[in-house]
């Protein structure tokens, strides 16, 4: 198992009632993983726990087999992050944040060279590259984030709610490149709430709601199963089906 | 309540929040802020009420004409209140008129763009009377002090501040366009405007110091004398005789040829009121439709150079400050002035020491001014983690050791606090009768009491960064943090500092019979310091590792 989340809790205070409880996740080689939610339903929070940006209090998360708690640098040498808002350092280029990042990974000067080769065929950023990151538009700043996110060639590939404002072109773009790098035996795991994203990329999903896992559906068995429409699924589970 | 009403509102509401703030006040940065500016008002007035009282009384091919010299200070006040006020409103003009995000609320709003315009500008007007009043009437109460005119002063002083405000608002109008077109022209030329603000910067202090020189003599002699002689006088006059429409406004002030000042006055408000109606337009579309958008080019790069973690966390921290401008001037050019701040402190109190106490304390007053400058210069690190925002946050993803992280940033500022202290202390030894010994000391114990400052800084910052903070939050909160590490090293600055010079001078004043028994030898003078300033690191450091990496993974947004 590339990540695996087993028990996980979080609570924002000692006296606060836990936002995220009792979550397991697992996903593997291979695999594009989706954790589907309502706004507030704990997305994030799981991500944050996960990448290290959030401490947690109970469970246990393993990524390639290191523990974040036990072994936090190795954890997070395997996995590559792009977050739901930018927290970029605007004031580089784009070109000076990508070489900050491999230099955090420790990539060296011809991997960097042949991956961003690869990258700006993909996102095409050409010599805006070179350009001040708090000049970008909002689909730069993406592209960039997955850039600086993809220059280790990370095993495990994790995003929150990445589909978020960009344009239908880019969109496809990433996409393209999330099966690309699953089939290259890599992990894909992200939060969304775009019902239709998650339906075609996944290859399973898992529904959180109030900050719990409510189930792990295998998008392929689900539409044998003959059950329907995902949303409808989705809203039914999630019990606001009465109030739409 | 009519739509420019409640624009007025909003907009007076933004630039004088008077109102109280929920949640925890700075007492003690409140505290020092009241005390800083009580000090610096008191300076000024004292400063100013001296020479306003010698000038009117000097003589000229020995006669004697307060009115007159009454009338070329009050122009000479006014001319800088004009140039001060326009600089001034042009920066705030900038600022407040192309707001992108003030800009594209409104415009969503269904409100004439014009009315937001307006709106902006009547507050601006605003504040232009509020600005003018302080420097007004401080300004005339001096000279009312120093000549005792008729109460009818107070009449034209109230005239004076209703036309005079107008120029400067006028200035800045005519101003603005092409001061907008620099600020887009320099806003991506880092070095630049880094020599730009550093010289300004310098500029501003030597100037300053000049003032404090017009101090040191009046306290030394009682009077100015050298600024009064005849050539001066002189000269002032026939520079002052150009100053419109300063000149006009302190012929109003004085009742000196009152109809002809006040019609040239009020032609000149009359002008520039049909300039600015005239400029808005042109200012209304430039504002309205600016590209904040441009694309801040960078040098195309072909090779890939690697550096190691920490060089490069080094290196993005220099980045990240170098090209933003607000960062850059509170760090880096305070960091580049320093030691002509130093060098200028350093002769204007040695010679006030020697000349007024006929004693020595060289290495202590060195010492005490290093010292107190580079509090000043590391104040700049208690937003080290909060200035961050977000990206503070997100730099716990980064596979390193958060100790590994943090020393990055505390490495950036110490090689900057250590090249700026070594300059210091290189120009006094160079340029005044500091000792090389002394001042490979002084530089030392400045270099570690630097060190003190940033540890404890940062850690401070650490422990109460609120990184999803808007930056006025992040501001209010690295408001209190400053206020204590400032608070902090400025009792250890001057304990040192002092007490050094205390040991030094009693140990070189070894005539007095009570000091004798004292039995103070002059090495003391260096090893006091040197001590406190180790164990101050010690604690500093200390309380900067204690649990660091804790305290880093509790950071959340």
């Amino acid at each position: 198992m590339l990540v695996k989340i087993e028990g996980l809790g979080k609570k924002y205070s000692a006296k606060a009632k836990y936002t995220i409880e009792d979550i397991n996740l697992e996903g593997d080689a291979g695999e594009i993983i989706g954790i589907l939610g309502h706004n507030g339903a704990g997305k994030s929070t799981t991500i944050k726990c996960v990448t290290g940006m959030h401490p947690y209090e109970k469970g246990k998360i393993t990524i390639c087999g290191y523990d974040m708690a036990e072994n936090p640098i190795e954890a997070k040498r395997n996995f590559g992050y792009v977050s739901d808002e930018f927290t970029l350092f605007e004031k580089m280029t784009g070109y000076e944040f990508i070489n900050f990042m491999a230099d955090i990974y420790k990539v060296s000067a011809e991997e960097r060279k042949a991956r961003v080769d690869e990258f700006q065929q993909l996102f095409a950023l050409g010599d805006s590259i070179y350009n001040e990151i708090s000049s970008y538009s909002h689909g730069m700043k993406q592209k960039i984030s997955l850039m600086g996110a993809l220059i280790h060639n990370p095993k495990v590939f994790i995003l929150d709610e990445p589909m978020v404002g960009l344009d239908p072109y880019t969109a496809n773009q990433v996409k393209k490149f999330f099966k690309q790098h699953s089939a290259n035996g890599n992990l894909v795991l992200f939060s969304s709430h775009n019902l239709d994203v998650v339906e075609k990329l996944c290859d399973r999903v898992y529904i959180i709601d109030q900050g719990r896992i409510l189930e792990e559906i295998n998008i392929r068995e689900f539409k044998e199963s003959g059950r329907g429409d995902l949303e409808e699924y989705f809203l039914s589970i999630t019990k606001r089906v009465a109030k739409v | 309540m009519s739509s420019f009403s409640t624009l007025c509102k909003y907009e007076f509401k933004k630039q004088f929040p008077f109102k109280l703030k929920k949640g925890r006040v700075d007492i003690l940065g409140n505290l020092l802020s009241i005390l800083i500016t009580l000090l610096i008002v008191a300076v000024v007035i004292t400063l100013l009420s001296a020479i306003a009282v010698n000038y009117v009384a000097i003589k000229l091919n020995k006669v004697r004409d307060p009115l007159a010299r009454a009338n070329e200070l009050l122009n000479l006040f006014y001319a800088v209140i004009i140039v001060a006020m326009s600089f001034m409103c042009v920066e705030t003009m900038r600022k407040t008129l192309t707001q992108k995000k003030d800009r594209e609320m409104f415009l969503r709003l269904p409100v004439k763009p014009q009315t937001i315009f307006l709106s902006k500008l009547a507050m601006l007007m605003l504040g232009n009377y509020i600005i003018g009043f302080f420097l007004i009437v401080p300004v005339n109460v001096i000279i009312f002090m120093a000549l005792k005119p008729a109460a009818t002063f107070w009449l034209t002083t109230f005239l004076v501040w209703v036309l005079l405000p107008i120029i400067p608002f006028f200035i800045a109008t005519v101003l603005l366009v092409p001061y907008i077109k620099f600020i887009d022209f320099v806003s991506n030329k880092y070095i630049v405007l880094f020599v730009l603000v550093s010289l300004i910067l310098i500029g501003a202090f030597i100037l300053y110091s000049g003032l404090l020189t017009v101090v040191q003599s009046l306290l030394e002699t009682g009077s100015i004398k050298f600024l009064f002689n005849e050539d001066f006088i002189n000269f002032l006059q026939s520079l002052l005789t150009w100053t419109y429409p300063a000149n006009m406004f302190a012929s109003i002030a004085l009742g000196q040829n009152l109809l002809k000042a006040i019609l040239i006055v009020i032609g000149c408000v009359a002008v520039s009121i049909a300039v600015i109606y005239a400029i808005t337009k042109t200012l209304f579309y430039v504002t309205l439709y600016k590209n904040d958008n441009r694309l801040k080019t960078g040098r195309k790069k072909d090779g890939y150079k690697r550096l190691s973690p920490v060089l490069s966390l080094i290196k993005k921290e220099f980045i990240s400050v170098f090209r933003e401008p607000k960062h850059m001037f509170s760090y880096f050019a305070i960091a580049t002035a320093m030691p002509i701040m130093v060098y200028c402190c350093y002769t204007l109190f040695e010679s006030l020491i020697s000349n007024s106490l006929g004693l020595s304390a060289n290495f202590a007053l060195a010492l005490l001014i290093v010292l107190v400058f580079s509090i000043l210069t590391n104040t700049f690190c208690a937003t080290n983690i909060s200035r961050d925002g977000l990206a503070a946050l997100k730099s716990k993803v980064f596979p390193i050791k958060p100790s590994r992280l943090l020393l990055s940033k505390v490495l950036f500022c110490a090689i900057v606090s250590t090249l700026s202290v070594i300059v210091s202390v290189v120009m006094l030894v160079a340029a005044t009768s500091l000792l090389i010994f002394e001042g490979l000391l002084c530089c030392v114990i400045g270099v570690l009491f630097s060190f003190s400052q940033i540890f404890l800084a940062t850690r401070m910052d650490l422990n109460h960064a609120k990184v999803s903070a808007s930056p006025i939050e992040v501001e209010k909160i690295s408001n209190r943090t400053v206020s204590k590490v400032v608070f902090l090293g400025l009792v250890l600055a001057i304990l040192l500092g002092i007490m050094a010079m205390f040991i030094s001078i009693f140990a070189t004043a070894s005539g007095i019979g009570f000091i004798q028994k004292l039995n103070l030898k002059s090495w003391y003078t260096y090893l006091f310091p040197a001590i406190g300033s180790v164990l101050y690191l010690s604690f500093a450091l200390f309380y900067y590792t204690y649990k660091i990496d804790k305290s880093f993974e509790r950071l959340i947004a």
